[in-house]
């Protein structure tokens, strides 16, 4: 990579290069994403000497070579790059098969915590549908897919589907599209879902797939379905999990994290982690290999001669291994720098920094509730309450992993928490 | 609506941040902006407009009435508008509205809506300031669009009083039950025949109501029209219900009126009159000498209060409880005052008024303004229901504190300004405090309340003690604010000369006393030490142990430390300062005995010492949470000379100023910190001190604008 692509000033870092660690991977502009390849070919495949292959690695190989309709599942930390994964995946396999990507939060929000395998099929079923939608024939799932919907058409008020005719697949699709929507809207149409058999969905779901193979193979990445509550991935990937495996794809699907330690998952799981930060909580420096990292990851993206290494690795210990964390952190030194008209980024920049973040953090947790939350986990390591693990989803909470997942206060609100703990011990 | 003005010190610097984003950035930019006032949001955006020199620059969408997802209305009008997505910025307001009609209808929450939008928000590149009305708002989006949090460029607060209205009065009808009672009160005096006890309740219960609707100087009319009655003077066992209720009211309305060892001395005697009197009787007058005893001796109030909390009358318990957590709180035992205060029951809405007044001192104390703007809001409207002016007043002032203090000013002013205070008695702490905000920015010293107020109360016999418990009060406030040459000084030791002539003249020793005392004080404000030792000498610390209690004696004797004119004599004040205090329950006096000792001790050059004795402080309040002293001892700290933890302690500050959203204490920390940096040759960042510079010449205090000045002015030396 040619040097001239890196930003070369703090203004050019602050306002573009670096925040391509916080803007979703999905957002980025094609032009951002074309200048900074190899900045995500390292943030998915971090060097690990000695160890297996990065999970993008052995998925792209698992994928485009193992026969029959493989399932398999990706898990990791929040921020480790699921999505992110997910989404080079998809740019990987693009030249050799039909790649369908599905959202469960898209098209469930809310309401995704408790999904079932019914819902996952009707997500599914959805997404091929639109997929197919441009299609004007739909022989061969002509049958399976009227019978479906004639199950639903009088319970949801849905248009009416005409029979067997030659309009018939652009009919079918309009009505996925109308039918995907009301899902996501309309917790009733959801509940009638839930009631029909998942044979009948699943048959939909390969009827469609079938279709969609007859030109090139089919892979099915699906996620944030780690963003289901505990109860609900357990049923899912637990004893749900035989019907997903009789769905005609390869498929790729997220699930928690914590439940891929629960021994409940028999399916081959690929983790993503954390850059691990510290050799153990109580450490006051940085693991030099997470240093070296991050320094790398940040090199591909600026030139490193901007910042200052001491101000790099106070951002690494302040991270809890996130590597979106240490681009805020490294971005608002930037930004403050550059608001100052400084051209160097150095540690006075870096506290102020953490400063503010600290406080953007602390006044999100004015809520008792929250706070009682907070204080349990930094406690007990341990997320008991969704309330605990939706601190998580809104990443005032990081997970760890030793052997087994554990979880603190995001590093920035260790010393706000530990002072509300000094006055309720 | 009429053009607002420019976004103030305490406001602007997200709002910079944000336009340069806006300008500079190709890339998607999420903010967040929490406040639910319109004029702010109006000048926010006005701001914002200017900063990016494009008055089309921000483009407002109003989605309250909208049906269907708030990204699709702002990507509508982005291409309706063909504008580039860099430069622009989407300011979304109606988010609230819309979400309570969601809820209502069944559609999909907007909050979660915008969640599932991020990646199409991100891909556009797209600027969008989200409004987000108020902290309760603000956490709905928290838990509803965690996703969209993550990926979050900035969040700016910007709360004003419009932020902490309660919801829509409960269906309990109130009714203004203080005017009701003095009506009654008076219809009954005003009947001739009544018989001597119904007269003494009449005469109490009009006495307690003027008190409690702000008017205690009408109260005392009550008592001078009626004498200590014939059924006090005769044999114990004589004492009438009524004649003890009208003795208990002017203690009270003594109390209001800076009498509180009048209004204790009324309960002593009355305890001593009634050799065998029932237990509720003995409890309740008990817990009224208590009740007196609660500002100037809380060594004597709060083992009688906890002791009477044995009690099985909950109408007693109360009224106990609102005392003993005020005193707790007056003392800084926040925690154990909150667990008690939030132990009790709050049935019906004025006993949850009470409750509300309590929390929201103790969250006021803690520098939880938020928390404490909420319930003094629901407070507030109850007790202005209720006829209760007297508390709705303080909760008013208390509200206008904190506003002032996270530099909404005109705010404060503006609410104080539509709520006249009560009478000249009961209002002029209120007036003072206000105007102290306003001498705080602009450092005039006309017009100063307590002017007018010695000038027409001094000669009164009894309410001569409420300008010399605001005097007393006000320096205290003044203490780290004012310059020694400041015109304000001068004016204040007239006040204070008045007092002592008048109180002089009435053989007043307590006023005298405590004017004397602010004479003192005035002398040290104004750095005429020598002065002030000889005023203060040993007799203000017997004049404490007279008439107050141990918290004021180690003031007295903090007093003499500041002023003595060796530091062995110092020294020696200070350790009898600190034997006092810690012999006091209360805690901030500890903390406040401490700080002082730091100040003598840096005097001495002990700056080892110094900085003990602030350590010790901190970890006092820390143990309590009182964050606000843990700010001013931080910035304490950092300022000792060489302090090896200064500059950890100046960026702790800074931190906690931030966290609390008071701009003045951030400042005071940006510019310990880059006289810090000075003084170790560490490279100064230009921006600190301008940033402090900017805060103090719109903010004040003039103490910290003179050092700030000096900072700049002495830049690049």
């Amino acid at each position: 990579m040619s040097t001239d692509k890196r930003a070369t000033t703090v203004s050019e870092a602050a306002y573009n290069h670096l925040l391509a660690f916080t803007q979703p991977v999905e957002a980025w502009p094609a032009e951002f994403a074309e200048r900074l390849p190899t900045f995500s070919e390292l943030y998915l495949a971090p060097p690990a000497a000695g160890k297996r292959p990065p999970p993008v690695t052995v998925l792209l190989e698992r994928l485009r070579r193992s026969p029959g309709h493989g399932k398999y599942l990706l898990t990791g930390q929040r921020g480790a790059g699921k999505s992110w994964t997910l989404q080079h995946l998809g740019q990987q396999l693009a030249s050799d098969f039909t790649v369908v990507r599905v959202s469960a939060t898209d098209s469930f929000g809310t309401t995704l915590a408790d999904a079932e395998a019914s819902d996952v099929l009707v997500l599914l079923c959805a997404a091929l549908a639109n997929r197919v939608s441009t299609w004007t024939s739909l022989s061969g799932a002509e049958l399976a897919l009227h019978r479906w919907v004639s199950q639903f058409k009088s319970m949801t008020g849905l248009p009416s589907v005409p029979d067997r005719t030659e309009s018939f697949g652009v009919e079918i699709t309009a009505f996925f599209a109308k039918f995907a929507s009301r899902i996501r809207s309309d917790l009733a149409t959801r509940e009638m879902v839930r009631a029909v058999s998942s044979d009948d969905l699943l048959l939909v779901a390969n009827a469609l797939l079938d279709l969609l193979g007859k030109e090139r193979p089919v892979v099915v990445l699906f996620d944030d379905l780690d963003k289901t509550e505990l109860v609900s991935a357990r049923r899912l990937f637990g004893p749900q999990f035989s019907v997903l495996g009789r769905i005609h794809s390869k498929m790729v699907l997220t699930l928690p994290f914590s439940v891929k330690f629960e021994n409940i998952v028999t399916v081959q799981t690929e983790v993503l982690q954390n850059i691990r930060v510290k050799e153990s909580t109580t450490a006051s420096t940085v693991r030099p290999e997470a240093l070296t990292l991050f320094t790398e990851l940040l090199s591909r993206l600026i030139q490193v001669e901007l910042v200052d290494g001491m101000a790099v690795e106070m951002a690494v210990a302040k991270s809890g291994g996130i590597t979106r964390e240490f681009g805020r952190l490294l971005a608002r030194a930037f930004e403050i720098a550059a608001l100052s008209g400084d051209e160097h980024v150095d540690v006075g920049h870096m506290e102020d920094a953490i400063r503010d973040l600290r406080v953007e953090l602390e006044r999100a947790t004015s809520d008792s509730a929250r706070r009682g939350s907070l204080t349990s986990v930094r406690q007990t390591k341990k997320l008991d309450t969704e309330l605990d693990r939706g601190l998580l989803n809104e990443n005032m909470v990081v997970e760890y992993v030793n052997g087994h997942p554990w979880y603190d206060v995001h590093p920035l609100l260790e010393e706000v928490v530990d002072s509300w703990l000094s006055l309720h011990p | 609506m009429a053009e607002s003005a420019p976004l103030g010190a305490a406001q602007i610097e997200p709002v910079r941040r944000i336009a340069a984003r806006v300008r500079e950035s190709s890339a998607a930019g999420r903010y967040f902006a929490v406040g639910s006032s319109a004029e702010t949001r109006d000048r926010v955006e006005r701001t914002l407009a200017a900063l990016l020199n494009d008055p089309r620059a921000v483009v407002v969408l109003d989605v309250s009435t909208i049906q269907g997802d708030p990204w699709n209305w702002v990507r509508a009008e982005q291409l309706r508008g063909r504008r580039s997505a860099r430069g622009t910025l989407y300011a979304v307001h109606g988010l609230g509205a819309l979400a309570h009609s969601a809820a209502s209808a069944g559609r999909p929450d907007p909050y979660a809506q915008l969640n599932l939008a991020r990646d199409a928000w991100g891909a556009t590149g797209t600027h969008v300031l989200l409004w987000l009305d108020g902290p309760d708002a603000f956490d709905r989006f928290l838990r509803a669009a965690p996703d969209l949090w993550s990926h979050r460029d900035l969040v700016a607060w910007f709360l004003t009083s419009a932020d902490f209205v309660p919801p829509s009065a409960d269906s309990t009808p109130l009714y203004d039950q203080q005017a009701r009672e003095a009506e009654a009160a008076e219809a009954l005096l005003a009947r001739a025949g009544e018989p001597e006890d119904s007269r003494l309740a009449a005469a109490a219960a009009l006495a307690i109501a003027n008190v409690e609707r702000a008017q205690p100087l009408a109260a005392w009319e009550v008592f001078s029209s009626y004498p200590r009655p014939p059924s006090v003077r005769r044999t114990r066992r004589e004492l009438t219900d009524a004649a003890s209720r009208f003795e208990e009211a002017k203690a009270f309305t003594l109390q209001e009126l800076g009498r509180e060892n009048d209004a204790a001395g009324i309960a002593q005697r009355l305890l001593a009159a009634a050799t065998s009197p029932p237990a509720w009787w003995r409890e309740q007058v008990t817990h009224r000498l208590a009740q007196a005893q609660l500002a100037s001796r809380p060594e004597l109030a709060i083992p009688a209060m906890e002791a009477a909390l044995a009690s099985e009358r909950p109408e007693f318990l109360n009224g106990l409880i609102d005392n003993l957590v005020l005193a707790l709180r007056n003392c800084g035992e926040i925690q154990r005052a909150t667990a008690l205060n939030s132990g009790r029951g709050s049935e019906g809405p004025e006993r949850g008024a009470w409750v509300d007044e309590r929390a929201a001192l103790l969250a006021g104390a803690t520098g939880d303004f938020p928390v404490a703007l909420a319930a003094l809001s629901r407070a507030r409207r109850v007790f202005g229901a209720v006829g209760h002016r007297r508390l709705y007043l303080a909760t008013l002032s208390s509200t206008g504190a904190m506003l002032d203090d996270w530099g909404n000013h005109e705010e404060a002013d503006q609410l104080l300004a539509e709520h006249p205070a009560g009478d000249l008695a009961s209002g002029l702490w209120i007036r003072t405090q206000a105007w102290w905000r306003r001498w705080r920015r602009s450092a005039t010293a006309e017009a100063v309340p307590l002017v007018a107020a010695t000038s027409a109360l001094r000669g009164h016999p009894v309410a001569r003690a409420v300008p010399a418990a605001a005097l007393h009060d006000l320096l205290e406030l003044l203490e780290d604010a004012v310059e020694p040459t400041d015109p304000l000084l001068p004016v204040l030791e007239e006040v204070a000369r008045s007092l002592v002539d008048a109180a002089r003249t009435g053989s007043d020793k307590e006023v005298e006393g405590s004017a004397r005392f602010a004479l003192a004080r005035l002398a040290l404000l104004r750095g005429q030490r020598a002065t002030a030792y000889g005023l203060a000498d040993r007799t203000l610390v017997d004049w404490c142990r007279r008439w107050r209690g141990l918290v004021q004696e180690a003031d007295a004797w903090c007093l003499l430390a500041s002023a003595a004119p060796d530091d062995a004599a110092a020294r020696a004040h200070v350790t009898r300062a600190k034997r006092v205090a810690d012999s006091s329950p209360s805690i901030l006096a500890q903390i406040r005995t401490r700080r002082r000792a730091a100040e003598v001790e840096v005097r001495a050059g002990e700056n080892a010492a110094a900085r003990r004795s602030l350590g010790d402080a901190l970890a006092l309040a820390r143990r309590q949470g009182l964050r606000l002293q843990e700010l001013e001892l931080l910035h304490a700290l950092s300022e000792v000379p060489g302090a090896p933890d200064a500059r950890q302690a100046a960026s702790d500050a800074l931190g906690l100023a931030l966290a609390l959203m008071l701009p003045r204490d951030e400042a005071r920390a940006l510019l310990n910190l880059e006289l810090l940096a000075r003084s170790t040759g560490e490279r100064a960042l230009p921006r600190r001190l301008d940033r402090a510079s900017e805060i103090v010449e719109e903010l004040g205090p003039p103490k910290l604008r003179a050092r700030v000045r000096a900072a700049v002015a002495s830049r690049g030396e």
